[in-house]
């Protein structure tokens, strides 16, 4: 009979290489981080970087943490990073929401296999009225067919249709779609904090609990607010 | 470097400090912790993640963290614990990232099923056992039964509920049941 420590252990164990790169590659990934640019793939670098020296700032006076609190844009970075620092790292001006209707656009990201129907949408595990509290994740997909993963995104729930209760909740969902090349022209993102949607999705990995993992449906399942809409929603979620 | 060029130290954000020996003493003591325990983090996480290149990325990374919050968690009992938690929880979102971008999703669904695999009745090894349960999931069952973490401290650590941690432990442990013989239950002491 195995012990279940004995055996991850020793799983953990055939797994620790004999030896990492040297410390010279994580001084490189601080300065790049630093300088706004991008890692280079790969944990192992090139040759050792131990004689390049200590962390020192490309702009101004400051340090790792500053530049991360001044929301400098990061290669990967997390937050809205299309609302932060262009080149001249002026600090961001946020837009006011654009009224939109109809689904939620995704700029191809995914292929759709069902239907926005009622019947469909009833059966949804999750679904509110709420509004785009936080984003957090890849930046937006500023071009169709880019794929940098879902966003983590945080909702002020309006009204629950089905499926929780709590004043807030977060959902991972497609990045905001730029709705031109440029994402700061006035067409702006798909969605943005203050932007009210109808979500609705299922828990990532099935179960009981609706919102575990919580995914937000596209393919017409997340649409933006309107009142018609919404009174839809309510009697597809009541009946 | 430039001659008289100031240096900033890690996780002093603004201040100016001339290159002098506290900015090598930081550097110096990440450098040793990391020499000491950097391979057995990426082995932990390679077993949590199931990719050494990710496991070593993301150590680096939160190697990196650790010289910008030096001057705080030079003071906690156990800096290295603060460094797993931190590549574990970098860890756990890289791959939650990997797994929601996949387009695959809406065609599981279409098949009536979800991305949740059962280990069934033909699981035979560990690999198999390990690759049927989410990073979640094998996160805490290699923090609690490879460090021996109670399971407090696996929550602390991830940044995730008590009973979230449990209800997680009672299914990987569950996956992997059919390998072993269990002869202890979990430790819940502090």
């Amino acid at each position: 009979m195995r012990d279940l420590d004995q055996l991850l252990r020793q799983h953990a164990d055939d797994n620790t290489p004999g030896e990492v790169p040297d410390f010279g590659i994580v001084l490189e990934r601080a300065r790049r981080e630093e300088a706004g640019l991008p890692h280079a793939h790969g944990g192992r670098g090139g040759a050792s970087h131990r004689e390049a020296g200590p962390v020192t700032t490309a702009r101004g006076r400051r340090g790792l943490l500053v530049a991360a609190a001044a929301g400098a844009v990061t290669v990967g970075g997390w937050g809205a990073a299309w609302l932060l620092a262009d080149d001249t790292g002026e600090s961001p001006v946020a837009r006011p929401p654009v009224e939109r209707s109809g689904p939620l656009p995704e700029g191809g990201a995914a292929s759709c296999a069902f239907e926005p129907t009622e019947e469909n949408l009833a059966r949804r595990a999750f679904a509110f009225d709420g509004t785009v509290a936080a984003i957090d994740g890849p930046a937006a997909v500023a071009d169709e067919g880019d794929d940098l993963g879902y966003a983590q995104v945080t909702f002020d729930v309006v009204e629950w249709y089905v499926g929780g209760d709590d004043r807030q909740v977060v959902v991972q969902m497609t990045p905001p779609v730029g709705l031109s090349t440029d994402v700061t022209a006035e067409g702006g993102p798909s969605y943005e904090v203050g932007t009210r949607l109808l979500v609705s999705g299922e828990p990532r990995w099935g179960g009981d609990d609706p919102l575990a993992d919580a995914v937000g449906w596209g393919c017409g399942f997340t649409v933006y607010w309107d009142a018609q809409t919404a009174q839809t929603w309510g009697r597809v979620f009541d009946g | 470097m430039a001659a008289g060029e100031e240096v900033l130290l890690p996780g002093e954000p603004g201040g100016r400090l001339s290159r002098d020996t506290s900015m090598d003493d930081t550097e110096g003591a990440v450098a040793d912790l990391y020499r000491r325990t950097c391979p057995q983090l990426v082995g932990l996480l390679t077993s949590i993640g199931g990719n050494r290149s990710d496991a070593e990325e993301v150590a680096q990374d939160a190697f990196v963290a650790l010289l910008r919050n030096w001057e705080t968690v030079s003071g906690y009992a156990d800096p290295a614990g603060w460094v797993r938690g931190a590549a574990v929880r970098a860890l756990i979102s890289r791959r939650r990232r990997d797994a929601v971008a996949r387009r695959g999703m809406l065609r599981l669904a279409a098949r009536g099923g979800y991305a949740v695999a059962h280990p069934g009745a033909g699981a035979v090894d560990l690999e198999r056992a390990l690759s049927s349960l989410s990073v979640e999931h094998r996160a805490v069952l290699f923090l609690h039964h490879v460090l021996d973490l109670p399971v407090h401290e696996v929550a602390a650590e991830l940044g995730t509920p008590v009973g979230t941690v449990k209800s997680r432990l009672a299914r990987a442990r569950a996956a992997v049941a059919p390998l072993l013989h269990e002869t202890e239950g979990t430790r819940d002491h502090a």
